[in-house]
């Protein structure tokens, strides 16, 4: 039996030894930086694919464009040294910068940017209606140039911002793909790409042919003077916050892209870790203005005048920090197109109003609003028992139709009989017509005459004052009238990263691109 | 035996084509539509009815099952509408890791669980007896979420011995660091088992201890340890067997909660987010695979079970 009992002992202790051998986990070369994502993109085309993680993976870090958005949302050259815009705003020409390399090997010129710049219009709806369908031309080897049918004041802009990206690719690798994703990843970033395993992480190596522009050490936003101060960036998807956290604390991950609000409070006062935030999206409720209850404006209005904000954000994000109460459609940070104008009707938890407006409207006690709510999104389901509640509150019956994530968006689109509202959120947007909830065609069907007319007056406006106004007039109107939706508030996207790295920001999303040691 | 083995790998094929009806029925029945689930919450219906046109869905549900059984039969087990490479290879480099930490938790869970069950059976009524009783009460009732929770905020969090998360290949960082990467997550998955081997060991061994062959052994003044290790245990290993056997396929199946929670890319994990996609051909292909493993693991253990005991004849 001794024997048996020191076997058992022998083992045990074998564990615990192994347990201790190695390196303390985390204690990776300094040229390594590890990021923690909050989810694995279905590819990395970033001129096809809008996902957030996409963009943070490969945008100005393996894929660069012509012009880049710096950390005042100005514009400023990227892979274009510099460009000319004719007076009437049709004619936009673009010189290129002599001698970069994508990660091939070849150099970039004309004729890749032309075909990358036409992919781009061709499959980003808002890039396609802003140039009226025309297309980039080489002029020569280092000069392309778009001619358009109606002048524009953004093209700039729109292949700055983010969303559907116009990145340079070589022009084989473009063609090759057409539509769909590209199957090579080759840009002209400081990274190349080098491995994906699926579900295990994407893998990028530092570029030796890389041509740095601007001046050392000038880099912000999305663009500048780049470094690839890192060997080799690995990016990993945890999925669980738990997993993500102590990730963090014992040096897994250097860099987790985003924080809920418990975790948030777990770094907060740590000085061994940096938290980092910026807007992010605006959580919304679009009202179906197809049919149902809420057709009539009377009953939007109404349920606009009963919200209040500042309870329905605490409910979901359950930290003032984590979150900004102000009534523009577009984010403060939006370099035109920030305004204040009908926050009047922002917030007004008002349920007098609130219940005069429902009466006006007709409406009845077997009358019922019902609310489209995905069950797999913690926040919105929050918001929506917020609503609930607070409609119940002046005698309005309330319903929350839950579905999982798959079936919620089959019965969005599909059954719009079975609705009369759904939450979601928007992130930003370089035009106010590129948001989706004032489409005519996207779920919510905004079909108001005004917002249709204003917006297009915006999009092919030649004076930038003007079209501010046009903007602030009819973001007035649509909070006093026709109501669309209901701006909850903006949210703040927090990452964070170990204290001694320094130069991650949120801007919109992670940019890690200038992160560095801070004794780097 | 070899036509013993014929006949169950035979007895395959109903059992197959039940569990691919009965699946591929299952995930297209519920609600939800991949089309929806891959272009994101921001798509238009035009885009979506247009890939559903191009990935085939609209075609009727009968043409879509022969479609895929006849894939089957030529190799072809499908294709994942969200990631690249055919479907052997995703399944392959999702099962290494489960299978991997499997043998962690099912070696950790005999290690320890056998000896200690051994234990408790000769120290019957004894204070050892109750505590190792109580240690695998304490087993079968700690969830492996929490169990690995708790081992991440000790091991990895507070005394900084072992990597929180992760998966590193062994050609990639060597054994012992492979190791220690799969250390946390298989004790995590195999400590309910550990439970359950300790309580089976200790009554299959209580049996053995009563019956009239033992008293003989000790009535003839063989050893203890000789008793105990060659006349008892040798006679318990039939259900000692029985259950690491059913612990083995268990944590195959069963693995999702700690591979969520130590980030390993395994077939729980891939299976869960298929499921949560809708990606229809990777769910019937996961769910054909444990099944086919888990008819080829009962096998194994038969022929185990008559090598074991030469009493046992599987004709």
């Amino acid at each position: 039996m001794r024997r048996i009992l020191s076997i058992a002992l022998v083992l045990t202790l074998c564990l615990t030894v192994l347990t201790a051998l190695g390196p303390a986990a985390g204690a990776e070369d300094a040229a390594v930086l590890n990021i923690a994502l909050d989810g694995q993109p279905e590819h990395l085309d970033v001129a096809i694919s809008t996902m957030d993680m996409a963009s943070e993976v490969v945008f100005g870090s393996v894929f660069e464009k012509l012009v880049a958005f710096n950390g005042d949302s100005q514009v400023i050259p990227e892979l274009a040294e510099s460009w000319e815009i004719s007076d009437s705003n049709r004619v936009y020409t673009y010189h290129l910068r002599h001698g970069i390399l994508f990660h091939n090997g070849d150099e970039m010129k004309a004729d890749d940017v032309v075909a990358s710049m036409n992919r781009w219009i061709d499959n980003a709806g808002n890039a396609n209606s802003l140039v009226g369908g025309a297309h980039f031309t080489k002029v020569d080897d280092y000069t392309v140039e778009i001619r358009m049918e109606t002048g524009t004041l953004y093209l700039n802009e729109m292949i700055a911002g983010l969303g559907q990206q116009g990145v340079v690719m070589p022009a084989s690798v473009v063609e090759a793909a057409g539509n769909e994703p590209v199957k090579e990843y080759i840009g002209t970033g400081p990274y190349a790409f080098d491995e994906w395993k699926a579900d295990r992480y994407i893998r990028l190596k530092a570029f030796d042919g890389y041509q740095p522009y601007g001046t050392e050490g000038d880099y912000s936003g999305w663009g500048g003077y780049k470094t690839a101060w890192y060997d080799e960036v690995n990016f990993y998807f945890p999925g669980d916050n738990t997993t993500v956290v102590s990730g963090i604390q014992t040096g897994e991950f250097d860099i987790a892209d985003r924080l809920n609000g418990d975790d948030y409070d777990t770094f907060v006062d740590d000085s061994d870790f940096t938290i980092f935030s910026d807007e992010a999206e605006l959580p919304m409720l679009i009202f179906n203005k197809a049919q149902g209850v809420a057709a009539n404006p009377l009953v939007r209005q109404a349920v606009q005048a009963v919200v209040n904000c500042e309870d329905l954000m605490y409910a979901s994000y359950g930290n003032p920090d984590l979150y900004k109460l102000y009534s523009s459609y577009m984010f403060e940070s939006s370099a035109n197109w920030y305004t204040d104008a009908g926050s009047e009707y922002y917030n007004r938890n008002d349920p007098e109003a609130a219940r005069a407006l429902f009466d006006e409207a007709g409406w009845t006690d077997s009358d019922v609003f019902r609310i489209l709510v995905r069950t797999d999104i913690s926040d919105f389901y929050a918001q929506a028992q917020v609503i609930q509640e607070e409609l119940r509150g002046i005698g309005v019956q309330c319903e929350l139709v839950a579905y999982d994530a798959s079936s919620y968006s089959d019965v969005r689109n599909n059954h719009p009989e079975s609705w009369d509202a759904f939450i979601t959120n928007f992130g930003p947007k370089v035009l106010p017509n590129m948001n989706l909830f004032l489409s005519s065609t996207w779920a919510g069907w905004c079909t108001d005459e005004r917002i249709a007319s204003d917006l297009s007056a915006i999009t092919s406006g030649t004076d930038l004052d003007e079209a501010r106004q046009t903007w602030e007039a009819l973001q007035a109107y649509m909070y006093e009238e026709a109501v669309p939706v209901v701006k909850f508030g903006t949210t703040q996207l927090s990452g964070v990263c170990r204290s001694d790295i320094t130069g991650a920001f949120i801007k919109e999303r992670l940019v890690w691109i200038d992160a560095h040691p801070v004794n780097g | 035996m070899h036509k013993y083995i014929f006949r169950r790998l035979l007895s395959l094929i109903p059992v197959l084509f039940v569990v691919s009806l009965a699946i591929f029925m299952l995930i297209h029945l519920v609600p939800g539509d991949p089309a929806a689930a891959m272009l994101g919450e921001q798509a238009t219906q035009e885009q979506i009815d247009a890939l559903r046109e191009e990935l085939g869905f609209n075609e009727p549900l009968v043409m879509q099952y022969l479609h895929w059984v006849g894939g089957l039969f030529r190799g072809d087990w499908g294709k994942s509408y969200f990631m690249d490479g055919s479907m052997l290879e995703i399944l392959g480099s999702h099962m290494l890791p489960t299978l991997q930490q499997t043998l962690v938790a099912v070696g950790f869970a005999t290690l320890v669980g056998v000896p200690l069950g051994m234990t408790a059976a000769i120290r019957r009524g004894g204070v050892s007896d109750r505590l190792i009783s109580a240690f695998s009460t304490v087993g079968v009732s700690m969830p492996s979420f929490l169990m690995g929770l708790g081992l991440v905020l000790l091991f990895s969090v507070k005394l900084r011995w072992l990597p929180s998360s992760g998966y590193k290949e062994i050609a990639d960082v060597g054994w012992v660091q492979h190791f220690r990467y799969m250390l946390l997550p298989g004790i995590a998955l195999g400590f309910i088992e550990m439970g359950l081997i300790i309580r089976m060991t200790r009554s299959a061994m209580l049996e053995i201890l009563d019956a009239d062959y033992m008293r003989m052994a000790k009535a003839k003044g063989v050893s203890r340890t000789r008793m105990f290790l060659k006349h008892a245990m040798k006679n318990a290993l039939i259900g000692i067997l029985t259950v690491v056997g059913l612990s083995f396929i268990s944590c195959l199946g069963g693995a999702a909660v700690t591979e969520a929670i130590f980030n390993l890319p395994g077939i729980g994990k891939l299976t869960l987010n298929a499921v949560m996609r809708r990606d229809y051909e990777v769910v019937q292909a996961v769910v054909l695979m444990v099944s086919l493993l888990n008819v080829l693991c009962t096998l194994v253990l038969d022929i185990l079970y008559a090598l074991v005991d030469p009493r046992v004849r599987l004709n």
